[in-house]
């Protein structure tokens, strides 16, 4: 698998057969990139992966919300993204302006009108805001990575897709699971990140591993 | 432009600061130098210092500019104070309103801007210190902070100026060049396109003179698209394994 940081314009391939993905645009008999990110190539489909940018709400995501403002048939809640979500409400007391959710996107139509649903308050515990687009590499494949910074801090974990990760625990172990996931957050473009985060939480490498930093 | 002044602009090929017709002053550009900002660049150009914030995509306000279609982008080019030799009074001018506008549409051009609809991308460009061509190196840091930001776009916009000085055609003039020089254009490009985003032109050139000014900021485009690019990559250290 290909993983070259690629800008805006570049070009990525020429052959006939492969596909545009996320992140790239066809240009005539080329395939350019869109976005400042790293390449990855599946099957025939090529995309770029952004190392930056602000979280897009996506049917079927869960996101972490604060709630902003509360009316009679529901409420506007901040969703970390340059769109507000919508959770719609029986009563108009069941929510109150702060309160922290998780919560999944049922709707987004073609104006970024966000409908909300499924909401699970979080309380006790620690807010965390991360770079969007470092969520997929701080769950991992199938949550391995989540799984892994779970079992090594005792914490208990919500990650929602917007880029805030709510984390439950004892204050020390809260501090060890932040230092950890900021830790994925700056190294998320490079490889062998899972065996670096595991020798972290045994406490066998310090919290600023110099491999690949974000300067 | 179009100064009296008895210095010679260029002698034996070399011009004041010992460039010759066809070089650039030194450009060094660094990415991602603000920790508030979305995305932000930072630009030495010579004797100009330029600094380009980017916030967004983020909810449009005032409201009655959002559009159904596509982000409003806002792009604000601003003069410090002490950027020049005498005071500048702060705040925004003809020149810099001009600037404002052009460098926008400049930018239009290359950001996706209907993948983000009912928001707006702001820019922000200041000048801490200038020493003429300064709306090109404000474009040029504004497009790499985009980048930085992570805002999908088609292109680079890469920008640079040529000029007439003593009846010669040179690339990216000097202060004291755009002064006592006889012209000044300005192009901005798409450097894989090569399609032209934004030209000016200040002071009289012959059609061949024009031509052959153009060609010249399009290869100095070329050289600082090569810095820019530099510039991005050298953010994230590559993890190779």
């Amino acid at each position: 698998m290909m993983r070259e940081i690629v800008i805006p314009g570049e070009e990525l391939s020429n052959e006939k057969d492969v596909k545009p993905g996320f992140g790239t645009y066809r240009d005539a008999d080329v395939i350019r990139s869109s976005v400042f990110g790293v390449v990855e190539k599946i099957n025939n489909t090529i995309r770029v992966v952004p190392l930056r940018g602000k979280y897009i709400p996506i049917t079927g995501d869960y996101v972490i919300g604060i709630v902003t403002v509360v009316k009679f048939r529901g409420c506007f809640v901040d969703i970390n993204s340059p769109y507000i979500g919508f959770l719609p409400t029986m009563r108009e007391d069941e929510y109150r302006i702060g309160d922290l959710l998780l919560l999944k996107i049922v709707d987004v139509d073609e104006v970024y009108n966000v409908t909300l649903n499924d909401p699970k308050r979080l309380y006790d515990g620690k807010l965390i805001e991360v770079i969007p687009v470092k969520i997929p590499r701080i769950v991992g494949k199938r949550a391995s990575m989540l799984d892994i910074l779970r079992k090594g801090t005792n914490c208990k974990i919500f990650v929602g897709r917007n880029g805030r990760i709510f984390i439950k625990g004892t204050p020390d172990e809260v501090k060890k699971a932040e230092k950890a996931i900021r830790l994925i957050e700056r190294e998320a473009h490079t490889t062998g990140l899972t065996d670096r985060v595991k020798a972290f939480l045994e406490g066998k490498i310090k919290e600023s591993g110099n491999n690949g930093n974000e300067k | 432009m179009g100064m009296k002044s008895d210095i010679e602009l260029i002698k034996d090929g070399k011009r004041l600061d010992g460039r010759g017709v066809n070089d650039l002053r030194p450009i060094t550009i660094k990415a991602g130098v603000l920790e508030r900002a979305d995305g932000s660049c930072y630009v030495e150009w010579g004797g100009n210092k330029v600094l380009a914030a980017v916030y967004g995509p983020q909810e449009c306000l005032p409201k009655h500019i959002a559009s159904p279609h596509r982000a409003v982008l806002t792009y604000r080019y601003n003069m410090a104070p002490f950027s020049v030799e005498d005071r500048k009074r702060p705040g925004p001018d003809r020149r810099s309103i001009e600037i404002s506008k052009i460098s926008k549409e400049a930018l239009e051009r290359v950001v996706l801007l209907e993948k983000f609809p009912n928001t707006m991308i702001k820019v922000f460009v200041e000048i801490l210190q200038a020493d003429a061509g300064t709306r090109c190196a404000a474009l040029t840091a504004a497009s790499v902070a985009l980048a930085d930001a992570g805002i999908p776009m088609r292109d680079l916009v890469t920008a640079c100026a040529a000029g007439k000085i003593g009846g010669e055609i040179v690339l990216d003039l000097g202060k004291k060049e755009d002064n006592f020089g006889e012209a000044d254009v300005p192009v901005a490009i798409l450097p894989h396109t090569k399609e032209i985003v934004l030209m000016q032109m200040d002071g009289q050139l012959t059609p061949e003179e024009y031509r052959k000014a153009l060609d010249l900021s399009i290869d100095g485009c070329t050289k600082v698209y090569e810095l820019q690019k530099k510039a991005l990559r050298e953010r994230y250290v590559e993890g190779v394994d």
